[in-house]
């Protein structure tokens, strides 16, 4: 049966741009691995030339033609981003 | 006079002969949030100047003619509204205060007249079920305000069964639409995959979310659905399927119809009062000449545990969009890129949203991807499957909408419960068929309960005739809770 290690869980915190606390760690791989045992039952099912659905619906590549539309909210916009300086979003050092 | 007792056909006329203003339907609805609401919590902001000046241009007669003119209504706040503060019920959009642009659905409300007085509560981006997750406050259940309203469209549910709004619009991914209508004694429509526009409405599990009305009534819900379905350029997996008449067929005898009743939604972990309950449904049906037969959909039994895997994954994705760099909460002290990606989603996020993103992440990671999601993805095939065969010999499904009533405030629910409510509820979204909650009856301490009724695709019609023909025969639409203000 697949169970999440404390060095798995560091790995997908990691991948999911989180912290966990030290304290968090034990309830979280108790609480997750709890959940993961209880899909295990899935794998009881035949799936062999099964298809998967990947869709809520079977449309694909909807399309419609591409109009250009001429949008003007660009200050208020960048309103919402936490810094900025009038034209472009700013955040911390990604290189030294 | 108050909201409660009155449907959307009955205010029309009165709104019609002048009896009553669209302003002074806002101002009722507006007085009865003034007063009810600070022990319901279901408001997170209200747009009482907003609401006021688009009431008055109804009656002006700027939306002479259109389907929910002068109509009061509550959006679910993970669903953008222009000019007005969209928070998905998380600290990370707590200062979200414009999207800049309405839903697709918030135009068509717009559009037909309706006036919106505010955005409700909710799980945090949809997540959970009793809409305590939410980070800003607990909504209660107008019946008891010890119990929850479910969730996670918890404040959309609550606003309606408190006669603060005449309806709301609320989102279903796993259940959360149909079990806090349940909860809270009114109706709630999860429609059919791709019928209504999704452009707007946060993802949550993009190839589960599905947007709906709920409503008191049957047919005040069938109105709504009539003005909010339809295809949509903005959202790729939107069907260009013909709306039909939902009103027109809600009258249409039943007799002669033939409903599958699941085994697999009636085990032992459904409350005596519950099970009653479908039982009675199950004899009124029958005396109005529609066929009723236990069936087997065994694998029915697998559908939340392949929607705990599905959703979390494609939650997973959906929620990286948080990143704080265009909009969202940043934290303060990030010393790098990456650091202020962690600190920033970690102080933003919640627990349960946070739980979700790395279940999510683990069930797409490495093996476990080809073991969990794309397992689970082909469960999902076989679980369609199953429902489009009974489907296909039977013209409905009927079950509980959840396996017990309303659960207690601040009570961890039993796991075991909440899995069978879960059963009951994501395996509708799995196969992507409509799914009505209708109220059925009360608990003996006074707590409402529902019964779910389930479609083919794109026969939300049927789906609405039977659940119509019920709440006739059966009267329980008619008892309001005793909240503040509700004339019995």
């Amino acid at each position: 049966m697949a169970q999440l290690t404390e060095e798995k869980l560091a790995h997908i915190a990691d991948q999911s741009r989180l912290y966990i606390a030290d304290d968090e760690v034990a309830s979280l791989l108790d609480d997750l691995n709890d959940t993961i045992s209880y899909t295990e039952k899935i794998t009881k099912i035949d799936t062999d030339h099964v298809k998967a659905t990947t869709n809520g619906n079977q449309l694909t590549n909807v399309l419609r033609e591409d109009i250009p539309v001429k949008w003007e909210e660009r200050d208020a916009a960048l309103e919402h981003a936490p810094e900025h300086d009038g034209a472009h979003f700013k955040v911390p050092t990604i290189m030294d | 006079m108050s909201l409660h007792k009155y449907s959307i056909n009955q205010l029309e006329e009165m709104l019609d002969k002048k009896e009553i203003s669209a302003q002074e339907l806002t101002d009722m609805s507006v007085k009865q949030i003034k007063a009810v609401d600070n022990d319901i919590q279901a408001f997170l902001t209200v747009t009482e100047e907003e609401a006021l000046k688009n009431a008055k241009a109804v009656d002006e007669g700027q939306a002479t003619g259109k389907s929910l003119a002068g109509i009061p209504v509550s959006i679910k706040d993970n669903i953008v509204t222009k000019g007005t503060r969209t928070t998905c019920a998380s600290k990370m959009l707590e200062n979200f205060t414009d999207p800049l642009y309405d839903a697709t659905i918030v135009e068509k409300l717009n559009e037909a007249g309706a006036v919106s007085v505010g955005k409700v509560n909710l799980d945090e981006f949809a997540m959970g079920s009793t809409t305590e997750t939410s980070a800003f406050q607990k909504t209660k259940n107008p019946w008891n305000t010890d119990h929850v309203p479910g969730g996670s469209s918890g404040g959309s549910a609550a606003s309606v069964a408190a006669g603060e709004v005449i309806f709301s619009i609320g989102s279903d991914t796993g259940g959360s639409i149909r079990q806090p209508a349940a909860f809270c004694g009114v109706t709630g429509m999860k429609p059919t995959y791709g019928l209504v526009s999704r452009y707007g409405l946060v993802p949550m599990a993009p190839s589960l979310d599905q947007a709906g009305p709920i409503t008191r009534t049957v047919a005040d819900n069938a109105r709504v659905l009539q003005a909010i379905a339809g295809h949509d350029v903005n959202d790729a997996t939107s069907s260009k399927q013909a709306v039909p008449d939902y009103s027109a067929s809600l009258k249409e005898d039943v007799k002669g119809l033939k409903i599958a009743v699941p085994k697999q939604f009636m085990t032992d972990m459904i409350s005596e009062e519950v099970r009653e309950a479908v039982n009675n449904a199950v004899k009124v049906f029958e005396s109005l000449g529609v066929v009723c037969e236990e069936v087997d959909m065994p694998n029915v039994a697998y559908a939340e545990s392949a929607y705990y895997i599905i959703s979390s994954a494609e939650s997973a994705s959906a929620m990286a969009r948080y990143d704080s760099v265009r909009y969202g909460h940043r934290a303060e002290s990030a010393e790098s890129m990456i650091d202020m990606y962690k600190q920033s989603r970690t102080e933003g996020f919640g627990k349960e949203v946070k739980r979700r993103i790395m279940l999510g992440t683990a069930m797409l990671s490495g093996e476990w991807n080809e073991a969990y999601f794309r397992k689970a993805q082909k469960v999902r095939t076989i679980i369609t499957n199953e429902f489009k065969q009974t489907l296909s010999e039977y013209d409905l499904i009927l079950g509980p909408t959840t396996a017990q009533e309303a659960f207690k405030l601040n009570e961890t629910p039993d796991k075991q419960v909440t899995q069978m409510n879960d059963r009951l509820t994501t395996s509708v979204n799995l196969a992507g068929v409509p799914g009505l909650s209708v109220p059925a009856g009360f608990t003996k301490s006074g707590l409402p309960l529902g019964i779910q009724l389930i479609g083919n695709h794109f026969d939300e019609s049927t789906v609405y005739r039977a659940g119509y023909t019920f709440e006739q025969a059966t009267g329980y639409t008619e008892k309001l809770p005793t909240i503040g203000g509700s004339e019995q």
